[in-house]
């Protein structure tokens, strides 16, 4: 999935408008698990933003050999993370 | 895309757990098996669980893992939460993840992010020793 700052800023924008108008002010928006795991990240120290980790998206999320994981899952986002052993931090959602 | 939708809202179907994938650019299958490994745990108790031990099964990495005496303390509280720990080499990346948790559940702890560094970094260890 294409994570773009122009796209979170809509969302957001598209959310507290919801609000105003007194509609369905708990909406809920897949940005907030991406920005809820960042705040939690910079609180702990390290850097990290959304990323389109396009050099390792090709939603093959799982080898398979532990037969356990789910076949059906969804790719919510990448997180980008510097200073540390891994290169990316990806939310799946399942179904 | 249309005024008003943004292609960031939930798919039809999908279900509010969430997984998050630690992962390691690499190509995965050349490893294969040597970096395939999962933890294991003995637990006491089924209101107040505890921890008794920990350890890793799977390939090479799995002797190193369990010979890290930091990482085994750090695990003794994290798989409370986490449940099991695997590492898991797919095509273009290395994976490491735990069990999929709802939204309230998903917090990083700093035991949490130490421990799955230190296992990154010994996935890295052991790219570098057969490259």
């Amino acid at each position: 999935m294409k994570q773009k700052g122009s796209d979170i800023e809509h969302v957001k924008t598209h959310g507290s408008h919801e609000a105003e108008e007194g509609g369905e002010g708990e909406e809920y928006f897949d940005t907030d698990i991406i920005s809820k795991v960042i705040k939690q990240l910079k609180a702990l120290g390290i850097d990290a933003s959304i990323s389109d980790a396009m050099d390792v998206n090709d939603r093959q999320y799982y080898s398979y050999y532990f037969t356990s994981m789910p076949r059906v899952v969804t790719s919510i986002g990448y997180i980008k993370v510097e200073g540390m052993n891994f290169d990316y931090i990806q939310i799946l959602a399942r179904g | 895309m249309e005024q008003g939708k943004s292609s960031n809202i939930h798919a039809y179907g999908v279900l509010p757990f969430y997984q998050i994938h630690f992962i390691i650019k690499s190509n995965g299958k050349t490893y294969g098996e040597l970096l395939l490994a999962r933890t294991r745990k003995k637990v006491t108790g089924v209101v107040n669980k505890r921890i008794e031990d920990v350890w890793w099964e799977g390939g090479k990495i799995a002797d190193r893992l369990n010979n890290d005496t930091r990482l085994k303390e750090l695990l003794m509280h994290v798989l409370k939460d986490e449940g099991d720990i695997f590492i898991d080499p797919t095509d273009n990346a290395i994976r490491i993840y735990s069990r999929f948790k709802v939204e309230h559940e998903l917090n990083l702890s700093k035991e949490a992010i130490e421990a799955f560094n230190i296992i990154a970094g010994h996935v890295k260890q052991v790219i570098k020793e057969f490259e």
